[in-house]
């Protein structure tokens, strides 16, 4: 399933039986195409540089590859803006589920309801083997009863991925797979696959893959910490700095 | 309950009770289980009988056992000398009685008064159904299409008293309804009073003097007959006769539905249980469809050959009723369960039941993504066990570990209201905080968490927001003793 790229005249596609096919299968695309993206349903991502570089946002449904490292802001990304989407249902009181599928840890609950969101509608799966976990997330994803489904996986076959980026289609629902191996699998059958990584208050942001596009240049989105809290960073920040610094140096 | 004399009441005799219920399990089973179809039809085909070993009787045989020459109240050995393949059932009372329980729930669908006549008879009352269905005739279409769909062979007969139809229908081999009294009267004279439930020893005091008949019995007073026979079988005399009411007691539809199979064969693996629990299931589905209600939980009991009974219970997290939807949750349970012996018989129950709440919603909107969701928690309960299916809590707390807690999932928990969250706190909490080991800088901090010291789990903690030198964001905190952990990542 390698996506090929044709610079081809809209005829020839329809002519060929063998390209026809492949286009019907969204694995090929022509050029016109991607600027016809635009105009489908897209979701913003709320980054004007990140909208730009995946035609207008995330696709409407499907399997999204994230790989970075825990801890880099990659759930709060995704959560503000599947939060967006999510507010049509909650005016119907139509109450749709966060999954999580064997997350690194347990999701704060303190977190989630400042993000607004009711954790009646979370729902944690784990403890469970690889096959259980996927199986679920792919029941979560295609029932159709859940907005996102976040999957905490290092390695996923091409069929596994397949199957998730299936029942994600079919439910209008979202998979979302984080994963901290640095190992480049170039030909999944994803809708999206992006890497992120921090540094200091930058988010870099580089497209591996998208379904119709280019692969792109790195982004940087600028994502300062956001003290909420009226003790923002002081002196004894400072203090506690140095404390660690020397407690660290004394371990090593 | 005593009701007049001019009552008209239909007694219906099922001969093979026993046997015809054997069959029916045949038939079940061939529907779905091709592998062992010609094997199974064979097998169904062969004369067969049920023996009661308290008489040393065959009470009951099929066609092909009556081809073979056997007959009814014949011995076991004679039986075996006649045809050597004889296949043959002990006679098992509970089963009948349980079968005619089941007709009775499903006559009770078009008739009312029904009266169990313990072990192979039921008894309707027709009159009060009559205006309902416009006569006898309308009303016996309907009892008998009830009837024949049960597949048990049955011989219905029709009269002014319970024993005159009981009478009638063990006497006569075809039925007989009519509402004629004079044509019931006839039919009555010439049936012969050992069917009847006069006790064997008045029998024979009245076959003494010549009374063989009920036309013997009308010849003569009654006041003559009560001095030969008990109070007992004067009554019966006396019903018979028509000259007493009879005394019955009505049958009461159960509130819970149970019901037990016995399997033809043992089954080892639990994916060939599935045809015989949909055929169950079924059975539960128009029960509860009768009564407009759902269930919540259902339990089924497998009865393992050498070993104890495996009771399992089966939850959906949405009251449902069809069989396709309690297969769905069962199938993904036993997808976990291995079997230690092979299972020989199984008997599901349900206890409980709500009444379906009637819904004026939008076809299209709302409510259809709720079922999908709570039947979706249903199926991955069933598969994977609750313990890892969870939701989460939030307490009122400083002590993160307090505060936030997964819990077994509820639908229907309150929602947490509140403000002042707070706002700087990770996505992400380890389950327990680990020893830290790498260089971090301190982006915000301290806050200090002191508390708990009422409870005996206090906890002294400054914690600080730092960033790792690869770009992680991580909660981390230090003890009053300058250890330091981490608790949480920013994701």
């Amino acid at each position: 399933m390698i996506i090929l790229c044709f610079y081809t005249v809209q005829f020839e596609l329809h002519m060929n039986p063998i390209l026809h096919e492949l286009a019907r299968k969204q694995w090929v695309w022509s050029a016109t195409s991607a600027k016809q993206q635009k105009q489908k349903k897209c979701i913003s991502t709320g980054f004007t540089e990140l909208d730009k570089a995946l035609n207008a946002g995330f696709p409407n449904a499907g399997m999204i590859h994230v790989q970075t490292i825990t801890g880099c802001g990659e759930l709060d990304l995704f959560i503000n803006i599947l939060k967006q989407q999510n507010v049509q249902n909650e005016q119907s009181g139509n109450n749709k589920f966060w999954v999580f599928v064997s997350p690194p840890g347990v999701p704060n609950a303190e977190y989630l309801l400042a993000q607004h969101i009711d954790i009646n509608n979370l729902l944690v799966i784990h403890k469970t083997t690889t096959e259980e976990a996927l199986w679920s997330a792919e029941q979560c994803a295609k029932s159709g009863a859940c907005i996102g489904v976040f999957l905490w996986q290092k390695r996923l076959s091409q069929l596994q991925v397949r199957k998730l980026e299936l029942s994600a289609q079919h439910g209008q629902s979202y998979c979302i797979w984080f994963t901290d191996s640095k190992v480049k699998q170039a030909n999944l059958p994803l809708s999206l696959s992006i890497s992120m990584t921090r540094h200091k208050n930058d988010i870099a942001i580089q497209i591996n893959k998208q379904r119709v596009g280019w692969t792109q240049q790195s982004i940087t989105l600028h994502r300062p910490f956001n003290c909420h809290t009226s003790i923002k960073r002081n002196k004894q920040a400072h203090r506690a700095a140095k404390i660690i610094n020397l407690t660290q140096q004394s371990l090593n | 309950m005593q009701f007049d004399t001019q009552s008209l009441w239909l007694y219906i005799y099922f001969p093979s009770l026993q046997l015809d219920l054997i069959q029916k399990q045949y038939t079940g089973i061939t529907e779905h289980d091709f592998a062992h179809t010609s094997e199974l039809r064979a097998k169904k085909n062969a004369p067969q009988a049920i023996y009661q070993s308290s008489s040393n009787q065959l009470i009951q045989i099929n066609n092909a056992a009556k081809v073979k020459g056997i007959k009814c109240g014949m011995g076991l050995a004679k039986a075996s000398l006649l045809y050597g393949d004889l296949q043959i059932f002990e006679y098992k009372r509970s089963l009948e009685e349980n079968a005619l329980e089941q007709i009775a729930q499903q006559l009770y669908i078009v008739t009312s008064d029904i009266v169990l006549a313990h072990p192979n008879g039921l008894i309707l009352r027709a009159q009060n159904m009559l205006n309902l269905y416009g006569g006898l005739a309308g009303y016996w279409r309907v009892i008998e299409y009830c009837l024949i769909k049960t597949n048990y062979r049955f011989i219905a007969s029709a009269a002014y008293s319970v024993h005159a139809a009981k009478l009638i229908a063990l006497h006569s081999k075809q039925h007989f309804i009519t509402k004629d009294r004079s044509k019931i009267q006839h039919i009555l004279d010439k049936c012969s009073l050992a069917y009847s439930d006069i006790e064997p020893k008045d029998l024979q005091k009245l076959a003494r003097v010549g009374m063989h008949t009920v036309k013997d019995l009308r010849r003569i007073p009654s006041a003559e007959v009560a001095g030969r026979v008990n109070r007992y079988s004067m009554n019966t005399i006396n019903e018979l006769l028509g000259l007493a009411p009879s005394k019955v007691k009505f049958y009461q539809p159960p509130s819970s539905f149970h019901e037990t199979i016995e399997l033809l064969y043992e089954i080892e693996n639990t994916e060939k249980l599935r045809p015989i629990l949909t055929h169950t299931l079924r059975n539960l589905a128009q029960f509860l469809c009768i009564r407009n209600a759902r269930t919540l939980q259902i339990k089924i009991d497998f009865l393992q050959r050498d070993a104890p009974c495996l009771s399992l219970t089966f939850n959906s997290a949405l009251p449902i009723y069809t069989h396709l939807d309690w297969i769905e949750i069962i199938s993904l349970k036993l997808e976990s369960v291995t079997l230690i012996a092979p299972i020989y018989g199984l008997s599901l129950h349900c206890e409980k039941h709500e009444t379906t709440q009637a819904s004026n919603d939008d076809l299209f909107a709302q409510r259809s993504s709720q079922i999908a969701g709570l039947s979706l928690i249903s199926r991955l309960m069933s598969k994977l066990g609750e313990s890892k299916v969870q939701g989460l809590s939030y307490a009122q707390d400083f002590r993160p570990e307090r505060a936030n807690q997964l819990v077994p999932f509820t639908s229907n928990t309150k929602k947490v209201t509140g403000v002042g969250f707070n706002h700087d706190q990770p996505g992400i909490l380890l389950t327990s905080p680990e020893v830290l080991t790498q260089q971090v800088s301190i982006i915000k901090g301290p806050e200090r968490i002191n508390t708990g010291w009422w409870d005996a789990q206090a906890i002294i903690r400054d914690y600080y927001i730092g960033q790792s030198q690869n770009g992680q964001r991580l909660w981390i905190y230090k003890t009053p003793n300058d250890q330091w952990y981490l608790h949480g990542f920013f994701t």
